[in-house]
């Protein structure tokens, strides 16, 4: 009997000491980790990383924000396009959360990736490797500012709960000291080694090509520093002045093309003006058919398809006659015009922007053309720019855009162009009938007010598809003319007294997640509200508000 | 965005549902298109095409078996082992058929995926069960236990080309599919113990204590939780007068601890194959810092009082419960670079009661009438949120009118949306065009709780020989729900609410001058600025009272009485479910439909399905 008692307790010892193993959490890290996590970063996973980085700078332009950005707004807004939406103009209102999305991409899906790299970059002193973020950061926040104003951007700190906005000022001041700090970063690795290479084909703009990203370096600083200079004439005079000392955009061999063949996965991803052809958005504007037809411009059919794919349904011969022809439609008809068969009968974009092309068209992040006008603009202004005449600038804008989109073409046309007398004509766009947007022709012209016009409505030319750079221009010069929209469904832009959508409202996402920065943000608009009607601190136009004010 | 009722809701109330039935034709090149209004659209689909040109179907095997071993060392002592495994593999594949929009397929697209569940859990547990002496009796645990779940799985997909072949659905058909794979594997092993000691059948002590360590945890990985409770049962332990035939009373003290979920705490990089080298990206949440295991420490009070030979009882509970640091998945500020993040919170009560009610009026030999009653009431408060943060808007609801937010010194599950600009005198004020102004603030303006104030339900049975009937009423009270239907059908001009004001109207409200607006202005654009589809309409336009009271169930239902050798007795019974409202704040919609019922997502419905009731026959044998 006492036996028997003891085997069970040596059983109970038995199963306690089982009991006692199980508390064992040694494999518990393991568990956790799912193996399609990576943990931690270093130099191997950079090209990667800037892929992703790169990829999402360029989403204001790909599928993904096309519909939900681009086309909603810079696109019409800027002059290119008018829209085949009859409700574009209230979702700029109310459909707030689709330009909410495109304010949040640039931090939390481009810049966390891009903050890793300056920190990996930073660390192992890879300084080619970090000057090239650095550009790619400015180059992504600058439209963005662009856009909101003040935004989050000298706090940029993913430990923090709350990021304060700076003003536009202080955002483009840091963005001037970073394109410095980037340029002579680069230039002492190029002087190491001429044929530097960062990234490699982790880069999908220039294959990791360290001149040419030196050369956009050089160029977009340029570019902010005439965007200043009717807020701060001397600081923007000292930046692009400082700016041409170095190498910039020169050829077609530089312009910046973001490739979208290699891309796979999600369709959001893919070219976003491909995407949006199936979807009636973005038709020719009037102002580009007064332009383009008048100018009997040769990037025109590669901009726009002739009218005809589509066929509207209607007999009327107000349309039927547009029948092959490029022919703009009009920005914000009235909506008793604007109809799914009334926008049929108009441009839709180029054949390279044709439905299927998402992957096939690369996306235009920058051009050559554009940094001889930026160069002719700082001329006329009678900055050093590092020589030539406003006149030969402008020509050589003018012939770079222009073997940029047709390669092949004949000299002879490129130089007839030039100097064409031809100006704008009247775009047929029945019911309104307006008159030719402008009287300058390309010929350059003797009348100094006339030779910036025409500088504008060139490089708003060749900028295009890029709208965004074009919005900001416009807003910053009032050039080129474009027809002002016909209706406003936007009750905060009275058309009548010349208001126009300036900027965007800060977003709802910043309102409910840190409202008291916000409220400080609104302070650095110069006492004007946070509408879509407020100018930006370099947009010395006031559109309606108080300016200039404290920004 | 392709649902069916989304689709009907923006169709032009000009077509007849029966022009659009036949939602199928073959084109010149045999090719199986979508019959619809708006050829070449891709803002609107035929509700049919949406219906039914995106199967999806999902199969499900699963196999439970459970091991259980008991050895009685003596006859108060004994050791237990217990083991069970769960394993299940579910499929799942879409056909998405060619011609449909917004699914940029080729010629259709195809998903196949397969899930793989595996969950093993183990206990020992050594039990003492022992009379001490003829007062006290002592039945005490203590085990361990240990719980690991496993899941896998393969999702593939015909790829953003889709099919080769026009509706040939099959990834070998796929131009360039896709395959990628997931994981999630959680153990939690636990030790605890509890010991009841009761004291002739009239005092029961009860005093569980548990320790749990779970792989989802920052090491130590460890939380602790015990609880106390006391039963009496009054009426054995004094005298009662004769009319009470049983009072029981309890209190209790418990804290429940809680873990993460899997792998939330890691700040991981993913990858992709997309663009020439393949892509790493950081992932869209920031990992909780300094994550804490939610605790719930509740007090409970409660009492169970029986009548007349119990024909009259009543079961009472109070409450009162504090969870500390439970984890909310938050927006994060775009600019810290994530999309959302995590938050501990500080400390949310909830104090309530509940009443059970039972009455038996009559208690005859062939006639019998029963009523049971219920009755809860819970209140909840944010008493503390986090240092730096008063508000959060919880991420589960989107595409709703409102924003659900906890704030802090407010109920759980508060809803707020944009509101009309208004003077002091609260009169709507207008813009240069005549149109209100509308605050630009997603939450500007409180609409209510998307909780009821309290609920209530009463059945009735009545049996009569072997006939029986009985009926539940509920009655639920307080809270309310937005309404994104109506305000996408206003927004469309198909709904009851865009037909004021067609041929222009005064919107009722002040200039920014003060004087009284005289500008007339249209429904079309008066919609635009007031409605919408998601999350830019005025909320108070599109709020409801959630307040109902419906008849939940009714069954009437006989039984056939056999007494035979194989079987005794059948019954039968008619059944009827949501039978009707006798009141219903919502309208239209069910209250109870919304959006997400598990979740935050019960602020409101979009385009939510017309509610319907159900009737059944259930046939019950007894052997």
């Amino acid at each position: 009997m006492r036996n028997r008692v003891n085997k069970k307790n040596v059983k109970i010892w038995y199963l306690l000491s089982i009991l006692l193993l199980f508390s064992c959490t040694n494999k518990f890290e393991e568990f956790n980790t799912p193996k399609s996590q990576l943990l931690s970063v270093g130099r191997a996973e950079l090209p990667g990383l800037f892929s992703s980085a790169t990829t999402e700078a360029m989403s204001f332009q790909m599928a993904v924000l096309a519909a939900k950005f681009y086309s909603i707004m810079p696109m019409h807004l800027c002059g290119y396009t008018a829209t085949g939406y009859t409700n574009q103009e209230v979702n700029i209102l109310a459909q707030g959360s689709f330009i909410d999305q495109t304010y949040e991409r640039a931090f939390n899906k481009m810049y966390k990736n891009l903050r890793v790299i300056l920190e990996v970059t930073q660390k192992e002193q890879m300084k080619a490797h970090y000057a090239i973020a650095l550009v790619l950061k400015v180059y992504t926040f600058h439209r963005h500012t662009d856009i909101w104003g003040p935004i989050p951007y000298s706090e940029l700190d993913e430990s923090k709960e709350q990021i304060k906005f700076d003003s536009q000022r202080d955002v483009y001041y840091q963005m001037f000291d970073e394109l410095r700090e980037a340029s002579l970063l680069l230039e002492d690795e190029l002087q190491k080694n001429p044929n530097a290479n960062a990234y490699g084909l982790g880069d999908m703009i220039y294959e990791g090509n360290v001149e040419k990203w030196l050369r956009f370096c050089n160029s977009l600083r340029l570019r902010l520093a005439l965007r200043i200079s009717n807020i701060e004439p001397e600081k923007a005079k000292l930046e692009a002045e400082s700016a041409a000392t170095g190498i910039m955009l020169e050829t077609n061999e530089h312009d910046g093309l973001f490739q979208t063949k290699d891309l796979t996965g999600s369709s959001q991803y893919g070219h976003g003006m491909c995407q949006m052809q199936q979807y009636l958005a973005d038709f020719m504007s009037t102002t580009m058919e007064s332009y383009m037809v008048g100018y009997n411009d040769p990037r025109i059919s590669e901009y726009w398809s002739p009218v005809g794919s589509l066929q509207g349904q209607s007999n009327d011969p107000n349309f039927t006659s547009n029948m092959g022809g490029y022919h703009g439609c009009t920005s914000g008809a009235s909506l008793e015009w604007l109809t799914s068969d009334y926008i049929r009968w108009h441009s839709l974009t180029g054949p390279r922007f044709a439905d299927g092309n998402q992957r096939v068209t690369p996306i235009n992040v920058v051009c050559a053309a554009e940094t001889w006008f930026l160069k002719a603009e700082a001329a006329w202004k009678g900055w050093n720019v590092g020589g030539g005449t406003v006149e030969e600038l402008y020509n050589k804008g003018i012939e770079t855009s222009i073997r940029q989109w047709c390669p092949t073409i004949d000299e002879k046309r490129i130089i007839d162009y030039i100097n064409s007398l031809k100006v704008p004509i009247a775009p047929n766009n029945y019911p309104y009938n307006d008159p030719p947007v402008a009287d300058a022709p390309v010929k350059f012209s003797s009348n100094k007010e006339q030779q910036y016009e025409q500088i504008m409505i060139q490089k708003w030319l060749a900028n295009y598809p890029d709208a965004l750079e074009a919005y900001s221009e416009l807003r910053r010069t009032r050039l080129p003319k474009i027809y002002a929209k016909k209706t406003s469904l936007n009750a905060n832009i009275n058309i009548s007294e010349g208001q126009m959508i300036v900027r965007y409202p800060f977003p709802d996402i910043e309102k409910t997640t840190q409202p008291e920065e916000v409220q400080k943000a609104i302070s650095f608009l110069g006492g004007n509200p946070d509408l879509e009607s407020t100018p930006l601190w370099w947009d010395t136009h006031s559109n309606g508000h108080v300016k200039p004010g404290n920004y | 965005m392709f649902s069916p009722m989304s689709q009907l809701l923006r169709m032009p109330r000009t077509i007849r549902v029966d022009d659009i039935e036949n939602y199928v034709y073959y084109d010149d090149n045999y090719s199986r298109k979508q019959v619809t209004w708006a050829p070449g659209s891709t803002a609107v689909v035929n509700p049919y095409w949406a219906k039914y040109a995106r199967e999806y179907s999902q199969k499900r095997n699963s196999l439970n078996t459970i091991l259980s071993l008991r050895y009685d060392l003596t006859d108060y002592l004994y050791v237990q082992l217990r083991g069970s495994l769960y394993s299940s593999n579910r499929s799942n594949e879409e056909l998405i058929y060619n011609d449909t929009p917004y699914v940029n397929f080729g010629k259709g697209g195809y998903n196949l995926s397969f899930y793989k569940t595996q969950r093993l859990v183990g206990d020992i547990l050594v039990g003492f069960d022992k009379n001490l002496n003829k007062d006290f009796h002592l039945n005490m645990l203590i085990g361990a236990e240990i719980n690991d779940r496993q899941d896998k799985n393969l999702v593939s997909s015909s790829g953003t080309d889709g099919l080769s072949v026009e509706n040939q659905f099959g990834l070998s058909f796929g131009i360039t599919p896709t395959t990628e794979d997931g994981e999630s594997h959680i153990q939690k092993q636990g030790i605890y113990g509890t010991a009841q000691l009761s004291f002739r059948d009239m005092l029961y002590l009860d005093v569980t204590g548990r320790n749990d360590w779970s792989s989802t945890l920052p090491a130590p990985h460890s939380f602790f939780y015990p609880s106390i409770g006391l039963v009496g049962i009054i009426s054995e332990m004094i005298e009662l007068p004769s009319w009470i035939s049983f009072c029981k009373l309890r209190a209790s003290y418990a804290q429940v601890g809680n873990d993460a979920k899997y792998a939330i705490i890691n700040q991981a990089f993913e990858a992709n194959a997309s663009g020439p080298i393949g892509m790493i990206t950081l992932s869209k949440n920031r990992s909780p810092q300094n994550l804490i295991p939610e605790k719930t420490k509740s007090w409970e009070f409660g009492g169970e009082v029986k009548f007349l030979q119990n024909r009259i009882g009543i079961d009472f509970t109070y409450y009162i419960s504090n969870t500390y640091n439970q984890l909310l998945k938050i927006d994060a500020p775009p600019a810290v670079g994530f999309s959302a993040q995590y938050l501990n919170s500080g400390n949310i009560q909830n104090k309530g009661v509940e009443l059970m009610l039972t009455v038996s009026p009559f208690k005859e030999k062939d006639f019998s009438w029963d009523v049971h009653a219920q009755f809860s009431m819970n209140k909840n408060i944010v008493k503390e949120l986090s240092e730096t943060m008063k508000k959060v808007t919880l991420t589960d609801v989107k595409d709703m009118i409102g924003l659900v937010q906890v704030r802090e010194g407010e109920p759980f599950g508060q809803i707020y949306s944009r509101g009309f600009v208004r003077n002091e005198a609260g009169e709507i004020i207008v813009d240069d065009l005549g149109y209100p102004m509308v605050n630009s603030e997603p939450d500007s303006e409180y609409m209510g709780n998307m909780n009821y104030d309290w609920q209530s339900g009463l059945t009735n049975t009545f049996s009569y020989k072997n006939w029986n009937l009985s009926f539940l009423i509920d009655l639920n009270w307080g809270g309310i729900r937005m309404s994104s239907t109506e305000s996408t059908l206003q927004l469309y001009g198909n709904g009851k609410n865009s037909l004021y004001g067609r041929e222009g109207f005064i919107f009722k409200g002040v200039k920014q001058d003060g004087s009284i607006n005289d500008i007339t202005i249209t429904a079309q654009n008066y919609a635009k600025v007031v409605a919408g589809r998601s999350n830019a309409g005025v909320g108070e336009l599109f709020k409801y009272d959630a307040t109902n009271s419906r008849l939940r169930e009714l069954s009437l239902g006989y039984t056939f009485e056999f007494n035979k050798k194989y079987i005794k007795n059948c019954s039968i019974s008619l059944v009827g479910r949501n039978l009707f409202f006798f009141y219903n704040g919502c309208k239209w919609f069910d209250p109870d439909m919304t959006a997400n019922p598990d979740n935050n997502g019960r602020s409101g419905e979009n385009s939510a399905l017309p509610y319907s009731r159900t009737f059944g026959v259930n046939l019950k044998l007894t052997l």
